[in-house]
């Protein structure tokens, strides 16, 4: 259980173990990086684990040059230049013991110092090893071995001091993991850290809203929202919060602020139409379908408000003709609110006439009519 | 649509981020009990990257290796998504992939 993997008190014999491991899982993870670049995967966010491993592995011409290389592509992120600069300047900056802010998560302050002496034996210190730590503790995550991700999650605090890092990191290990309490935890600790740590906020978002706590869901998305307009699905959750609210004003304009980013969101113009279907403005609706970048979702959106216009069935049938994967999502259900929009006795009509069409079988018109004509 | 869409959409990305699927390139929404995700499917782990090691002398023996573990990773998602209570469907629009009724996952074009 995973509880167990991260509850259990650290012992020193783990710890010497990891020590022994690490050059081996160093390896795997730079040939796991390598083979990344090579299929041109995570480019040119991928130069900078390969990078670290590279240099906390001896091998620093090499490494500067995969830097430098990214650096050249995204010059304004202060992680790849501070990291760049210790690179060059061999500046490890090592914590010193009063450094260290206290972690209460676990109590991993007090575990830390218990096992001060076996770590000093083990580990490197100064950012750059907390970074390598971090990519170490990632990788053996994707290898659902979370002990040793929370061991090498451990040891990134110990060699950098970097709480809200760490706290990121175990808040995604017991999240993954559905450890939503110990997640919630972590994550609220690394935020009262560094309360504008926008990855922190947006992840713990989605603990509080899966915990029930909306409305503080709510406030993180608007704390991150507002650093970051441009995040589209920032946008959209506060869309989808307002829509559960009731709130159809406020749920369109968040809609529209990330449609504004990216007009080919799919969940954004599914929610918008649903939200213009219940204003009920027919030439609001027929505007916002014309402006569609897609066609088949443009094609979906034009049955239902020609449905909702009562146009012939004929026309309608037509329309149906050239969307045949809509029958499969109908009978999922993903459109049936918008059905039941539709007037009941031109729905009959319809089914009847689908089904004389042989568009759909006998038991299906008697389940459609089931379903949204009771 | 309910509070709970809001609460589930969370659960479905939560099942998505355990499976070792990259978020960032899947659009994922539940609308009215429905999951809907769209976009690409994609594992970033090590063992996927085995595969293309351990078999790169064969880009065809990399793509069945690949279509077997994808196949069981989105098995593994529709299951999780499904019994989810409040879940009543699931809809993907998967890039590569298409869940057919009576098939199960089916790869449509390479990865």
């Amino acid at each position: 259980m995973m509880t167990e993997n991260i509850r259990t008190l650290i012992k020193r014999e783990e710890i010497t173990a990891l020590a022994r491991e690490m050059e081996q899982d160093s390896v795997e993870a730079e040939a796991f990086f390598k083979e990344m670049l090579n299929q041109g995967k995570g480019y040119p966010d991928v130069l900078f684990p390969f990078s670290i491993l590279l240099h906390c592995s001896g091998r620093k011409d090499e490494s500067r040059k995969y830097m430098t290389e990214l650096i050249k592509i995204n010059d304004h992120y202060d992680k790849y230049l501070s990291a760049r600069n210790h690179m060059e300047t061999g500046d490890c900056h090592a914590p010193d013991k009063s450094s260290y802010p206290a972690i209460q998560f676990l109590s991993l302050s007090e575990q830390a110092e218990k096992l001060e002496s076996v770590m000093e034996e083990s580990f490197f210190k100064g950012p750059l090893a907390g970074e390598y730590y971090l990519i170490l503790g990632r990788i053996a995550q994707t290898e659902s071995r979370w002990r040793k991700a929370f061991l090498y999650f451990f040891a990134a605090f110990f060699a950098s001091a970097k709480k809200a890092e760490v706290l990121l990191a175990l808040g995604q290990l017991c999240y993954a993991q559905g450890e939503l309490t110990l997640a919630g935890e972590a994550l609220r600790e690394g935020l009262s850290t560094q309360p504008e740590h926008e990855k922190i906020g947006l992840e713990l978002s989605y603990v509080e809203s899966e915990l029930g706590h909306f409305d503080r869901a709510r406030e993180l998305l608007h704390e991150v929202y507002e650093r970051h307009p441009d995040w589209p699905d920032v946008a959209y959750r506060l869309a989808e919060y307002y829509f559960s609210e009731n709130d159809i004003g406020k749920a369109l304009d968040y809609c529209d602020k990330a449609l504004s980013v990216n007009s080919r969101y799919f969940s954004a113009n599914m929610l918008k139409f649903r939200l213009l279907m219940l204003k009920d403005d027919t030439s609001v609706v027929e505007t916002f379908i014309d402006g569609i970048i897609d066609p088949s979702l443009a094609g979906t959106f034009r049955i239902f408000h020609s449905m909702k216009k009562k146009d012939p069935v004929e026309d309608v049938f037509a329309l149906l003709e050239k969307e045949p994967g809509l029958k499969q999502e109908m009978m999922e259900g993903l459109w049936d609110d918008v059905v039941r929009t539709v007037s009941p006795n031109y729905l009959k009509t319809l089914i009847r006439f689908l089904q004389d069409k042989k568009s759909i079988s006998e038991k299906e018109a008697l389940d459609a009519l089931e379903r949204y004509i009771r | 649509m309910s509070i709970n869409d809001f609460q589930l959409t969370s659960m479905v990305r939560r099942v998505i981020v355990s499976l070792g699927l990259q978020t960032s390139l899947l659009d994922i929404s539940v609308i009215n009990g429905v999951a809907y995700i769209k976009g690409k499917i994609e594992r970033q782990d090590v063992a996927v990257m085995r595969i293309r090691r351990d078999f790169y002398y064969s880009e065809e023996l990399i793509q069945e290796k690949l279509s077997h573990e994808y196949r069981s990773t989105l098995e593994a998602l529709d299951r999780q998504i499904r019994i989810m209570p409040g879940i009543r469907g699931a809809v993907y629009k998967l890039k590569g992939w298409e869940r057919r009724i009576g098939k199960g996952w089916v790869r449509t074009h390479g990865e």
